[in-house]
């Protein structure tokens, strides 16, 4: 089994101030359903690697010394992802040669299937780096307002540990729904992305995924004190928070002056939640691909 | 068929509508109305295409839709 022992978070202090951008939006479209005024956005100095290496020096304890994988999640790597950034990454913060290091492409749902892999690569008291960074800025269109006002940069590590106490994983579950896979593309080097083939995917199988899981290890839903879920906009999280018929204080919102930042989007919420209080927590990144990953997480 | 619509409509959005009125007149916004169309799409059915969802205007324009399905 594994823990989340520790996550770091960058988050850029430049942003896109929206309200100033398009002067006619309406103010409380912004605030009740994207969430924030402003969107956080790298500076042109800035990028994966060097905002992966900013999280990672704000760990408290960065001696790893049962260190064995190197993950990045990204769909946005530098070079073209030649080589994959988690080398550049791994080379710059000078790790050992015996630890693995790759690059995982996924978006939304990235940061579970991180922790699925770290599961398979570790042995007892090993220990793990997940970094995700995302920063969509590099191909939004400018001037497009659908993907503009969403999109947010930030980059965040995790240290993740084999054993028998803490934030334990109990399980995971992956649901692949590929044929609209187009909803989120890259076209001719610009994202797009169809809102609404989105929405209507989340709203269909997210609460279907984590019922399902939930059913599978016996728990009631009534149990699980967080449903940290990706924050793909404020009314996309309390839509799902209502078809799953939980308080909203169960699940928190974290989107204001960052927006949603793809697959760093979970890790930030439980670094700003203090989610090692909670005996149950749900994990549940849903977006491109369109694929869904949850995970239940069990204190122990 | 009305009645249904309104009631959708009230639900998805938890906001009051005048059919008098156009969806941006009553306040409604983009993500507004995708919830409507959706909840009509669940209620009724049927698919609303794409192409169609920027000729929504107001609650007749879903109930020509709809008779048209």
């Amino acid at each position: 089994m594994i823990s989340i022992d520790s996550i770091k978070s960058y988050i850029p202090k430049s942003n896109l101030n929206i309200k100033k951008k398009y002067k006619n939006i309406n103010k409380n479209f912004l605030i009740e359903k994207i969430g924030t005024n402003a969107v956080a956005r790298k500076r042109s100095n800035e990028d994966v690697v060097s905002m992966c290496i900013k999280a990672f020096k704000k760990l408290k304890n960065k001696k790893l010394p049962n260190l064995k994988v190197l993950i990045l999640c990204t769909q946005n790597p530098e070079k073209n992802g030649l080589p994959h950034n988690s080398a550049i990454i791994h080379a710059k913060l000078g790790l050992s040669e015996s630890i693995a290091t790759f690059d995982i492409s996924q978006g939304c749902a990235g940061y579970v299937y991180c922790l699925k892999v770290c599961e398979n690569f570790l042995n007892n008291n090993d220990q793990a780096l997940i970094f995700t960074c995302d920063p969509y800025s590099k191909i939004i269109k400018k001037g497009d307002f659908n993907t503009e006002i969403l999109f947010g940069d930030a980059a965040t590590v995790s240290v993740i540990k084999k054993c028998n106490k803490g934030q334990i994983i109990k399980d995971y579950s992956f649901f692949s729904n590929t044929l609209n896979n187009k909803a989120i593309n890259n076209f001719n080097g610009y994202l797009e992305m169809n809102g609404r083939g989105v929405m209507s995917f989340a709203e269909k199988y997210v609460e279907m995924e984590i019922k399902n899981i939930l059913k599978k290890n016996k728990i009631s839903i009534n149990d699980i004190d967080k449903f940290y879920l990706h924050q793909g906009s404020k009314h996309i999280v309390n839509k799902i928070t209502k078809i799953l018929n939980v308080e909203n204080t169960k699940v928190p919102l974290c989107i204001k002056n960052i927006g949603n930042t793809i697959s760093s989007s979970i890790p930030i919420l439980l670094e700003k939640d203090d989610f090692k209080k909670n005996k149950y927590s749900i994990l549940c990144g849903f977006g491109v691909g369109l694929s869904i990953s949850t995970c239940i997480i069990k204190k122990l | 068929m009305l009645k249904k619509i309104i009631a959708i409509i009230e639900k998805e959005t938890e906001k009051k509508i005048d059919i008098k009125k156009s969806f941006l007149d009553n306040n409604f916004d983009s993500l507004d109305i995708i919830s409507v169309v959706m909840g009509i799409e669940k209620s009724f059915k049927i698919k609303i295409a794409d192409k169609n969802l920027k000729k929504i205007k107001r609650v007749e324009d879903l109930e020509k839709i709809l008779k048209k399905n």
